[in-house]
């Protein structure tokens, strides 16, 4: 087989992957690479923590009830990485109705967020898996 | 760069704290022009890291050496609200070789840069649309006999522009990916350095980058420019730049950039290296 064959069949290799034959080997789901249930308990622990520890959204979180907050964050963010949990709280608007929570306030609950994944071991790219997924949610979130 | 350099001391001694509403990064760096997006193209965010309610003040200068050529850059730049930006800066261009070959009197190019821009709509980093700003930069030579001389057709004149620019948090390989492309109205020859021409030209910028982990990010830009000048030849600029962002105070850029043809001489290629700071 020639060099150039050679690469050809590789390009058709290639090609084949590309549309789909490959995508249909089994991923782990972002579930899974969060660490599965105690993976998520553990990030939302951290990320809990975190805020309670942020000068600048901690007034926000005041009079959370906290087991409460965590139970359903961690249903929240299960559902949301395609884990085997449903999401039993409020809907995003409803849940953040009056705090008029601010572009920026989101902004710092974010990198909050990142401190706990972070401190949670988490790989960057799984990191921002979670984030994107979260991003979609800021206008329903922000200014309610 | 002497101004910005006593201004970026300045503002450090004022204190006034970096805005922090936006995710490091968001704001780009101060580009050559003064205007915040990669080292040669703007891109479609408001200098600094401010959000709604929060302003920002920058500094910045840059150098790039091809050799035969050198350009020095110093800028300023504040943002405020997340929604406008106002920039200076100071382009100035040694044209070592030329006056070596004595084909040029032994003075440097000078153009001021006085810079507007105003995002219209969208974000950057949240929904499902690009962010969008138009800007508009009036330019000025300093040095209004030489280009005359040099055969421009004016010593001052305006670009206006409009950009759009998105980040995906999860883009390639999971890692923060940002697309920006401008469309751009000039009359200048080389950013303004040579002058300007009584023809407007339109033109189309773009840059991509991606972020290896929140403090290190990789680009490429492509800047398209006119050719409108007589006695030279002007080509469009790209460069490739690996950026540190260790804070929101500092960002430090390192590139290697492709300036093309500047004086008739060919092949200006070299490093350029560019320092920024909010106080």
């Amino acid at each position: 087989m020639s060099a150039g064959e050679g690469l050809l069949r590789w390009s058709r290799l290639t090609l084949v992957c590309l549309l789909g034959a490959c995508a249909t080997t089994p991923k782990a789901s972002l579930h899974d690479q969060l660490g599965g249930e105690a993976g998520v308990a553990r990030l939302v622990a951290a990320t809990v923590a975190q805020v309670h520890g942020d000068a600048r959204i901690s007034e926000l979180f005041a009079e959370t009830d906290d087991a409460y907050f965590q139970a359903r964050l961690n249903e929240f963010i299960c559902q949301l990485a395609d884990g085997p949990c449903e999401y039993t709280g409020l809907s995003m608007p409803d849940a953040h109705s009056g705090m008029d929570i601010s572009e920026r306030e989101f902004n710092y609950f974010v990198e909050d967020l990142e401190r706990a994944m972070d401190s949670s071991g988490l790989p960057l790219a799984v990191q921002n898996r979670l984030l994107a997924r979260l991003a979609r949610m800021r206008d329903e979130v922000i200014r309610q | 760069m002497r101004v910005a350099g006593g201004w970026l001391l300045l503002l450090w001694s004022l204190q006034v704290g970096a805005a922090d509403g936006r995710l490091l990064g968001s704001g780009g760096v101060l580009s050559v022009d003064g205007s915040a997006g990669g080292g040669l193209v703007p891109w479609a965010v408001i200098a600094g890291h401010g959000e709604r309610g929060q302003w920002d003040a920058l500094a910045s200068i840059s150098v790039v050496d091809t050799g035969d050529f050198d350009l020095h850059t110093g800028a300023l730049a504040l943002g405020w609200n997340n929604r406008v930006e106002l920039s200076i800066a100071r382009l100035s261009l040694g044209l070592d070789a030329l006056v070596r070959a004595d084909r040029f009197p032994d003075e440097r190019l000078d153009t001021d840069v006085i810079g507007a821009k105003l995002r219209l709509g969208g974000d950057l980093v949240y929904g499902r649309a690009p962010q969008f700003a138009a800007g508009v930069q009036w330019r000025r030579s300093r040095d209004g006999d030489l280009v005359r001389f040099a055969s421009a057709d004016d010593d001052q004149g305006f670009d206006v522009y409009l950009s759009a620019s998105k980040l995906w948090i999860d883009g390639i390989a999971s890692r923060r990916t940002l697309a920006s492309l401008t469309l751009r109205s000039t009359d200048a020859n080389q950013l303004g350095l040579t002058g300007f021409s009584d023809r407007r030209s339109l033109v189309l910028e773009s840059s991509l980058a991606v972020f290896l982990d929140p403090n290190w990010l990789v680009g490429i830009e492509y800047r398209d420019k006119p050719d409108q000048l007589e006695f030279a030849r002007e080509d469009a600029w790209s460069d490739v730049f690996l950026a540190w962002l260790p804070s929101r105070h500092w960002h430090l850029a390192l590139g290697y950039a492709d300036l093309g043809s500047i004086g008739g001489i060919d092949g200006q290629r070299g490093y350029y290296l560019s320092v920024q700071a909010t106080p």
